[in-house]
């Protein structure tokens, strides 16, 4: 028996709101939300207040620490104290951002420039004292590995992956793996992406097609997650879903866009068998919907062969259309929907794909598919813990 | 809670270092102590107060050699090109027959650097913030994960791909993540280690603010030397290490040639700075119990550690004290300890791959690998070292460890093969 793994907290931070509540509020228009309130539209700095971190970090990771903030203070400091500093895990899913981190180096660079206007790579070793002593510290993507860990003396296990979106979920399998083996007490999974102010990935976007597609929309999201073993949940805190399989396949194609609905099939079969459920078990599978065409007629047809194939008849949401493309960030918003569902929040019906097949009741169990833009496709399977 | 854990083999390892294109090379250069440290032509390094490097020497002959492959070798960035070469290397050496695993059961998890834009890409596109340039349309190009696409192509591995960056532990890391998988039954065969190029002007000067770098002397030779009194920073190298690890089982049944056998991974954060270790050793100290008691084995029963080594006077004097609170410090017991760090210079994310390979090839030819440069012992890194030459000797089990800026530790344990 492999202890069971579960989620006791959790914090979303979109440019739509700043929690899964709240966005799925506002879908269903029950509430219009104040945008000036949303916390990934301000400035993490002042939000951290800490002048310091405006030099050591840069803003997708100081963002990380804003949401690592505000879902710990939902745990408690008193309560992390139950757990000894070299238990406490961590495992990150960054962003690998081409904007962020190379700005400070700019004014060394247009020192080189000469009187021609031709910039001289030779020069440069003239002028790199006019960047900042930390500018190569300030574009780590482990940097909120780095400052979480310090700020919550989180001494254990941890890693910081750079999959793109596939890091939330590599970082989210790493911490069940680290509870289930007992190498760690509680795991804090962190994920981030701040796409759409990276303009070179932007003009990427728009070079290889994808911007044109109307239904594309590149965007921002933070999640964090508190992991926990089922069994030694202490306090009476509840725990608001659990883990039941994280998988991963990949297409060894090297074009953008290749997973295939057979990859998507397979996967969900084997995150089935890897879970222990049948495929009567799903009553909802959420795909990403992120407005890529093949991305989404893959997962469409996947899903579909998957229902005739088992005989299974899940409802079928996605949050892409509300929430656009968060790729390091991938999957988080549809856990924590997850969990909003299990304390009676309602689907919203602009999530359906099927309008006319509401979520009748609280669904026990569900699948996060994912097929990837960049090569690599995920599975998670989740289960209420009502019961 | 007893955990049932399979066994994990290392059945190949292919490399692409400063010391050469192949792992055997790369072997050859540590026993024979070589130091190719060069001056930096991967950039125009002008008058840099560190102008030189472990570079990869010809690097146009790995390009020309994955172009008969069929790779697009000069579209990629240099540490996807020493990836690709090392995956080849050890490929070959893997001796894999059709049918030998199911595609899906073989995933691919590498520490990748940050393979950031270089001098030209910033002036032309990142300054003028010309982004819809039609060069943009191979900005994928920088990305990490695409280097673990790569080598997951060259092993047709579709069980899934996973990139890490925790900076100078990275390939630490994603050795102990590809062992952990297999040791967890997630996956038969994984291909792991790491690939970086830091060699640019961009790390080179932030290396250098950060007073990390070792500066020009009259012998830029003798400019890496761990634990020597004398040092003054780490010199850059480059290049990837790719190891195939496979259930241990599996391995036999098919025939593969087994080099060791890895049976712990410790993994720890400092929690303390960015770039400095805690004096007291807090991290690395845990790391390494972490391993022993993953492995279940006594400090007694490690001959030697491949230290993280960086030739930084923090560093080494910080590790020095960790691996005397962890190992004997009997003169005549103590684990034989080395920094090859010495010979490829510092592979930054593919520091942790190359140097557990090192250990693992120690192991198997039972020999030790020196620290080069080490002319006189600091006092407060008193290790038992092999300096300067290659000693045969016999041990069972060697640790190697690696540290990155971010407080990220990890310590992993090889055991030597001695059959079924």
């Amino acid at each position: 028996m492999k202890p069971r793994v579960v989620l006791t907290a959790s914090t979303y931070l979109h440019k739509s709101g700043n929690s899964l509540s709240e966005i799925m509020a506002k879908a269903s228009a029950e509430h219009q939300h104040d945008q000036s309130d949303i916390a990934l539209q301000g400035d993490p700095y002042a939000q951290l207040n800490d002048k310091r971190l405006a030099r050591s970090i840069a803003k997708d990771s100081a963002f990380g620490l804003v949401a690592m903030r505000r879902c710990m203070a939902t745990v408690g400091i008193d309560y992390i104290k139950h757990f000894s500093p070299e238990r406490r895990a961590m495992f990150v899913g960054a962003q690998v951002a081409t904007t962020y981190g190379n700005e400070p180096y700019v004014p060394a660079i247009l020192a080189t420039k000469s009187e021609n206007g031709a910039f001289d790579e030779s020069a440069f070793s003239k002028f790199y004292t006019k960047t900042h002593p930390t500018t190569l510290l300030r574009g780590l993507p482990n940097n909120l590995l780095c400052y979480g860990s310090m700020e919550y003396d989180l001494r254990g296990a941890n890693s910081n992956y750079t999959s793109m979106d596939t890091s939330a979920l590599a970082a989210l399998r790493a911490g069940v793996r680290s509870l289930r083996s007992f190498k760690s007490d509680c795991a804090v999974i962190g994920a981030y992406s701040l796409l759409s102010s990276d303009e070179p990935l932007q003009g990427f976007f728009r070079q290889i097609g994808i911007s044109a597609q109307p239904n594309f929309i590149s965007n921002d999201a933070v999640s964090i997650l508190f992991l926990e073993r089922a069994e030694e949940i202490k306090n009476d805190r509840a725990a608001l879903c659990e883990v039941l399989a994280i998988e991963s396949c990949s297409t060894p194609q090297q074009d953008i866009g290749q997973t295939t609905s057979q990859d998507l099939e397979g996967l969900l079969e084997r995150s089935l068998q890897t879970a222990g459920l049948q495929a009567k078990d799903l009553e909802l599978i959420f795909v990403s919907g992120v407005g890529i065409d093949a991305i989404d007629h893959a997962e469409l047809t996947a899903v579909k062969n998957f229902c005739k194939k088992f005989g299974a008849n899940p409802i079928i949401a996605t949050l892409g259309y509300e929430l656009g493309y968060v790729c390091e960030a991938s999957m988080m918003a549809e856990l924590q929907c997850f969990v909003e569902l299990q304390s009676g929040s309602k689907l919203p019906s602009s999530f359906l794909l099927d309008k006319n097949a509401p979520l009748s009741s609280i669904p026990k169990n569900a699948a996060i598919l994912r097929a990837s833009l960049w090569g690599d496709a995920g599975c998670i399977i989740v289960k209420e813990c009502r019961s | 809670m007893t955990i049932m854990r399979q066994r994990v083999a290392i059945t190949a390892v292919g490399c692409v270092s400063p010391l050469g294109h192949t792992w055997d090379l790369t072997w050859r250069g540590i026993c024979q102590a070589k130091v190719p440290i060069q001056k930096i032509s991967a950039f125009d390094a002008g008058d840099t107060p560190a102008s030189h490097a472990y570079q990869v020497s010809n690097y146009d002959t790995i390009c020309e050699d994955l172009e008969q492959r069929g790779e697009l070798a000069k579209q990629l960035v240099r540490a996807h090109v020493f990836a690709k070469g090392a995956a080849y290397d050890a490929y070959r050496q893997a001796g894999l027959k059709p049918g030998d695993y199911q595609r899906n059961d073989i995933a691919v998890c590498l520490g990748v650097g940050m393979t950031s834009p270089d001098f030209k890409w910033m002036t032309k596109h990142f300054i003028p913030k010309d982004f819809d340039h039609e060069d943009m349309r191979y900005h994928n190009r920088i990305i990490p994960t695409e280097v673990t696409k790569g080598v997951a192509k060259i092993f047709s591995a579709t069980g899934g791909t996973t990139t890490v960056h925790t900076a100078c532990a990275s390939s630490g890391q994603s050795v102990g993540e590809a062992f952990e998988m297999i040791a967890n039954g997630e996956r038969q065969m994984v291909i792991t280690g790491g690939a970086d190029s830091m060699i640019n002007p961009f790390y080179a000067a932030g290396f250098l603010l950060l007073g990390a770098l070792a500066k020009n002397s009259k012998d830029p030779k003798t400019a890496s030397r761990p634990f020597d009194l004398d040092r003054a920073g780490f010199v850059l190298g480059e290049g990837a290490c790719i190891l195939v690890l496979e259930n241990m089982e599996t391995a036999l049944q098919r025939g593969a040639n087994i080099v060791a056998e890895i049976c712990g991974y410790g993994v720890t954060e400092s929690a303390y700075r960015i770039t400095d270790l805690h004096p007291e050793g807090q991290g690395p100290i845990q790391s390494m119990q972490g391993a022993l008691a993953d492995a279940n084995m006594s400090p007694d029963e490690i001959g030697y550690i491949n230290a993280h080594g960086t030739s930084t006077p923090i560093n080494d004097r910080v590790e020095a004290l960790s691996i005397n609170r962890v190992f004997s410090t009997n003169p005549n017991t103590a684990p034989f300890v080395s920094s090859t760090k010495s010979m490829t210079g510092h592979l930054i994310s593919a520091a942790g791959a190359i140097e557990l390979a090192i250990c693992a090839e120690a192991l198997r030819q039972q020999t030790l690998p020196p620290t080069v440069n080490l002319f006189t012992k600091d006092p407060l890194c008193d290790l038992r070292f092999t300096p300067n030459e290659a000693t045969p000797f016999k041990f069972k089990a060697a640790l190697s460890n690696s540290v990155g800026f971010g407080g990220s530790n990890t310590s992993l344990i090889v055991k030597q093969w001695e059959g079924p």
